[in-house]
């Protein structure tokens, strides 16, 4: 209940939480006209980098580039405050190469800040969300800590690890959001009175130690590229001179010291309950489950220019704070650090993903949305991705318009989310090519082909920015069809370079196009077997478009095949199930299918196919319902909410 | 209740016998002289006086991130005005002054009221303090402050010679951590709670815990604890709000800020140095004179091709950096003189968008300053205006929506306790023999260090007077200036006590 003297402030969108997922969310909204307020407990702790500070890798840093190609801020702002930048995989396939670049965490913070201080239309809050303003399952607004009463049409939750968090080491343990900070302690209770289902996850932070007391000649030294990569596609970051990073081993040493102190571990004691990340596991988790390895890797890396603090990737741990130290100091390179920030875990509280639709928004509360952490991820990308989608539906939702989803074979980000609402989550969810059918598709150079006409259908890639992408387009079709035409002929020079570089000569005069397919001639070779006009040209092409010519040749086929499976699917993958569709009622779906179903309330039948349980002969027989059901049925109208998905076109 | 062992630390043994007087400096494991807890204004004063002293120190705070923050608003206010300003800022030691001076966005402080960048001063102080060789960090949320029962001391053997007692600090997580002496400078942290509309959050400092196990372990021990109240202005959002109050009026072209009576500039440019810092009695000119310059240039790296850092590398690092916009070119080091000093995120903003902030009842005007190069926030001084009470008027063009403007940060109020019997060096006394509260000497109004008593003239005998001293607001500061000062009077008194045991 409201007091009736409060004052009150009208929003179209209102975002709680400021950090990765949040800012996105907040920046998407606002630029696409909306009014937007973001609420935060801190606004001197907006973008914060509480783990490692870096963005990208390989799955990571293709969603980060998604979020670039549709107009978020990640890409551009992790170039402004990057230290070390590396391309990694490049010995390997297109498919799974990405970067991953270190940031200064305080200019990435400061520079984010910026960004959000001059979006017009956005507006910073500091304050406690407390009550959501919830009646008849829609979402009205939201009540602060301090009284205050933010008016909304559509909230996007992106809480992080605030929710009644505590931080915790060994056996001890404190209420904090992040050690130092104050976690959020009201929010969970007005969440699980809007009728949602909140569970525990846990998370953990590694060492922080000063970098002036390592000893990098025991260590391997890990230079940036000098290749001026950029995550975003919109601008070229100024050059500048790179931080290093180290890269050293554990030891037997450091494993025994963990073995022998397991005991003190809150995995042991108890005093974590909620489930940790697999993917990211703490040394303490991976002595336990691999006893047998000798070594695992442990990466130093610097956390700024302002800062001799290092991270040690690979050592996260919540073991007391002297067995942290004896942890650092077994391991090479690190045997006179300083530890400076112990480790530590903490515990928050999220909302099973599997209660929202594709577009973030709550099945049971229209007009709520959330991202990022608070839906059970890890990882600034994911948040990231997370936050631009909910963003952008909060707005669409806010105009009265259908939502924007991505497919899976569009986009990491349609992955991501395909999965999370889907199959759910049992341990913070984490980002990996694997995950992608499609991943030769979904590739980190054509993340701008792939998504950036649906910004700019959206308003948040402008018109200039477009043509950018349609010049390379055409420039790539214009310089594909000129390899088909050009013939490289079959003469003695020719033989030799082909000889020289392990591939046998041409039977007869080919088209380049064919020549190029060869897996051991690249762009370069090709513009040496050709002469006069034809060499000028091809030299000329630019590094952009000639990525793209050698990724088509080599991978053509695949490409091919995978575009025709996705045509294939596409029929059944994007059917759309009505919201009020009686599963129960389907005869010959089995018990298991009809319950989980029901339960999940999948959007598209290709999403019900991914349900655990559900296997392909019930989605034969929920296909001849469905088909049955149109006919006697008239379309969703459009505009109907979650019903009418924004089917956008893959090109 | 003895300390020993209750810290597993292997090394331990041997850090007793380690010499750890000033002169014969040892290598970087060893155990602090002094621990600092609290790591605000007063607290890196303190630290950063006592390592370019001689002293082994560190700085134990849960809020790495925010090292050095002035956390109570953007204004330095001070009732003397700009000689008052600059007779503050002359008496802290070099990388810390400089940075103050650097942050510094009013180039006028006749008024009193000089403005800074508080992001700058964090980030910058972290950074400075990164570099002195006798200082260290570490995080911690300290709940617990204990005093070893053999004090009065060398009974326990072990070569440590004089030590008279031993203090330890636990923090949340478990960590003991010992050392000669603590200084708590834990701002309004004591018992605080902020008062932000209608709720009500545990902490000295806005959404930062607060060390409430610190207050109770000083009660138990019978320190005099008195309520504080601190209020701290509202922020508002300058983007639509950009304000043409007083603060941009004024501004010139005179080298923003650093024109300050008494401190003037080397020849380089480079250093300031202070015409008006006493130097303490009995102190020999070199350890003066280390004073003065302090550690900020002394690199302290792994070698050739390790990390080595140093101010000298950070401003090259900067200078390559398209981000010197943001915090170099913006102020701070490396930062030229003269160049425009509009905050950042207003840069380029249409003028429509333009407002003049007025409190509802027209007087006083109230300070209005940027809140620093990025924050995107103005800060409105509590002096004149509280933030719901504030109406946008329109300039150039209308309010988004010609609402009333929300407060990107509501005025809110800090209570919290201050340590009433303290020597006048901000030593704490227990006992019947401590001056009551009434009697007690406020920081900023003791005596200078060089006419002062010595300690042991003025204090009661030793089991009244554990090694532990207060800086800041919870000894009774009641500004930043007076925070500083109180941290560097601090500093002297531990390191004179410090060389008097070992003597």
């Amino acid at each position: 209940m409201r007091a009736k003297t409060q004052q009150e402030w009208t929003y179209d969108v209102i975002v709680v939480g400021g950090g990765h997922a949040g800012c996105e969310a907040a920046l998407a909204s606002a630029r696409m006209g909306c009014r937007t307020a973001m609420v935060a407990l801190h606004l001197d702790n907006i973008a914060l980098m509480p783990c490692n500070p870096a963005i990208g890798g390989v799955g990571k840093g293709q969603l980060t580039r998604e979020v670039d190609a549709l107009g978020g801020e990640q890409g551009r702002n992790a170039d402004r405050a990057f230290i070390q930048i590396r391309m990694l995989n490049t010995s390997k396939g297109p498919a799974v190469q990405a970067l991953r670049a270190q940031a200064d965490k305080r200019l990435y913070e400061d520079w984010m800040k910026v960004a959000m201080s001059r979006t017009p239309g956005l507006e910073l809050v500091q304050g406690e969300a407390a009550t959501l303003d919830v009646s008849r399952e829609t979402i009205n607004g939201v009540t602060l800590a301090d009284g205050r009463y933010l008016r909304c049409r559509s909230l996007v939750l992106a809480t992080g690890t605030f929710l009644r968090a505590k931080v915790v080491i060994g056996d001890r343990s404190y209420a904090a959001g992040r050690v130092g900070e104050l976690p959020a302690q009201h929010l969970s209770a007005s969440l699980l009175a809007a009728g949602l289902e909140v569970e525990r996850f846990q998370s953990a932070t590694p060492p922080r130690i000063d970098g002036a007391t390592i000893d990098p000649g025991r260590m391997v030294l890990q230079q940036g590229d000098t290749v001026p990569w950029s995550f975003s596609h919109w601008q070229t970051p100024s050059p500048r001179r790179q931080l290093p990073c180290y890269l050293t081993y554990t030891t037997a040493a450091t494993h025994e010291v963990v073995s022998k102190h397991l005991h003190l571990s809150p995995l042991k004691s108890g005093s974590v309950s909620g489930k940790g990340p697999r993917y990211c596991p703490s040394i303490d988790r991976k002595v336990i489950n691999f006893p047998d390895k000798q070594r695992h890797p442990v990466f130093v890396e610097p956390e700024g220019i302002t800062t001799r603090e290092m991270y040690l990737q690979g050592l996260t741990t919540s073991l007391p704070v002297f067995v942290q130290e004896m942890i650092i100091h077994a391991t090479p390179g690190l045997e006179r650090a300083r530890l400076v920030r112990p480790g530590y875990a903490v515990e928050y509280d999220y909302l099973p993903p599997q209660q929202l639709t594709l577009s973030l928004q709550s099945k049971a509360v229209s007009g709520l949305f959330s991202a990022g952490q608070i839906n059970g991820t890890s990882g600034y990308e994911e948040a990231a991705a997370q936050g631009l989608m909910a963003g952008i539906n909060a707005a669409l939702h806010a105009r009265n318009e259908p939502p924007f989803v991505l497919r899976r074979d569009q986009a990491y980000i349609g992955v991501l989310i395909d999965d999370l609402v889907t199959e759910g989550v049992d341990e913070p969810y984490r980002m990996f090519t694997s995950r992608a059918e499609y991943r030769l598709l979904l590739r980190h150079d054509n993340a701008a082909e792939r998504l950036s006409s649906l910004g700019h259908a959206l308003g948040l890639i402008s018109d200039e920015q477009l043509a950018t992408v349609e010049e390379k387009q055409r420039k790539v079709a214009e310089y594909t069809e000129l390899l088909e035409s050009m013939m490289v002929r079959s003469g003695q020079v020719n033989a030799e370079v082909l000889e020289a570089l392990g591939t046998p000569p041409l039977g007869g005069s080919q088209p380049a196009a064919r020549v190029l397919r060869r897996p051991q001639i690249s762009f370069a070779n090709l513009v040496e077997l050709v002469s006069g006009a034809d060499r000028d040209r091809l030299a000329s092409a630019p590094p952009e478009v000639i990525e793209q010519l050698e990724i088509q040749a080599r991978y053509d086929g695949y490409i091919r095949r995978q575009m025709a499976e996705i045509r294939r699917h596409r029929a059944t993958e994007t059917l759309l199930i009505p919201a009020d569709f009686d599963y129960r009622s389907v005869e010959g779906l089995t018990f298991e299918a009809k319950d989980k179903l029901a339960r999940i309330r999948p959007d598209t039948l290709g999403q019900a196919s991914r349900v655990s349980g559900v296997s392909p002969a019930d989605i034969s027989v929920l296909l001849i319902h469905l088909h049955r059901l149109l006919r006697t049925r008239e379309e969703p109208a459009p505009g109907s909410g979650d019903q009418a998905l924004r089917q956008a076109q893959c090109t | 209740m003895s300390l020993r062992g209750v810290h597993p630390d292997p090394a331990s043994e041997s850090m007793q016998s380690l010499p750890v007087l000033p002169g014969s400096l040892s290598g970087g494991d060893a155990r602090p002289q002094v621990l600092v807890v609290g790591g605000g204004v007063s607290g890196c004063a303190c630290a950063v006086t006592l390592a370019g002293q001689g002293v082994r120190v560190t700085v134990v705070s849960s809020a790495l991130d925010s090292i050095g923050l002035p956390g109570y608003g953007a204004n330095v206010i001070a009732a003397g005005g700009r000689a008052a300003i600059a007779e503050a800022l002359a008496m802290i030691p070099p990388p810390l002054r400089d940075i103050w001076l650097d942050a510094a966005v009013t180039p006028d402080c006749e008024s009193g009221v000089l403005a800074v960048d508080r992001r700058m001063i964090s980030v910058e102080t972290k950074c400075a303090m990164e570099q002195i060789p006798l200082l260290e960090f570490r995080q911690g949320l300290v709940t617990d402050l204990r005093l070893a029962d053999d004090a009065g001391g060398g009974a326990d053997g072990g070569g440590r010679g004089a030590v008279d007692a031993e203090v330890a600090v636990e923090t949340a997580f478990g960590e003991v951590m010992e050392a000669d002496a603590v200084v708590i400078a834990v701002g309004l942290g004591l018992g605080g709670t902020v008062h932000v509309g209608e709720d009500v959050l545990p902490g000295g400092r806005y959404g930062e815990t607060g060390a409430d196990g610190l207050r109770m372990a000083l009660e138990c021990m019978g320190a005099g604890l008195e309520e504080v109240r601190l209020e701290v202005g509202p922020r508002v959002g300058g983007q639509s709000a950009t304000v043409a109050g007083s603060w941009n009026e004024k501004r010139g072209g005179d080298g923003v800020g650093r024109r300050l009576d008494g401190v003037s500039v080397d020849t380089d440019g480079s250093r300031l140095r202070s015409d008006t810092l006493v130097p303490e009695a009995g102190d020999s000119p070199g350890e003066v004179e280390c004073l003065l310059s302090g550690a900020g240039e002394l690199p302290c790296g792994a070698g050739e091709d390790g990390p080595m850092y140093s101010i000298e590398r950070v401003r090259r690092l900067r200078e390559v950096l398209q981000s010197t916009e943001l915090l170099g070119g913006k102020g701070g080091v490396g930062r030229p003189v003269g160049c425009p000093t509009a905050p950042h995120w207003a840069e380029g903003l249409p003028a429509e968008s333009m407002v003049m902030l007025i409190p509802r009842e027209m007087e006083p005007t109230p300070v209005i300053s940027p809140d620093g190069a990025a924050t995107g926030e103005l800060y409105v001084d509590p002096l004149g205006a509280r933030g719901h009470e504030l109406k946008g008027i329109l300039v150039g063009g209308k309010v988004a929506g010609g609402e009333s403007l929300i407060a990107s940060r509501l005025d809110h109020c800090v209570t919290g306790k201050r340590i009433t019997n303290l020597s006048p060096h901000g030593r704490l006394t227990l006992s019947s023999t401590a001056a009551p509260p009434d009697q007690a000497v406020p920081p900023d109004q003791a005596v200078p260090p060089d006419q002062a008593v010595p300690p042991d003239q003025a204090v009661p005998p030793d089991q009244a007077v554990p090694p532990v001293w207060v800086a800041g607001r919870a000894g009774g500061a009641g500004d930043y200036l007076e925070s500083l000062r109180s941290g560097v009077r601090v500093a002297y008194d531990v390191r004179r006590w410090l060389k008097e045991i070992r003597e």
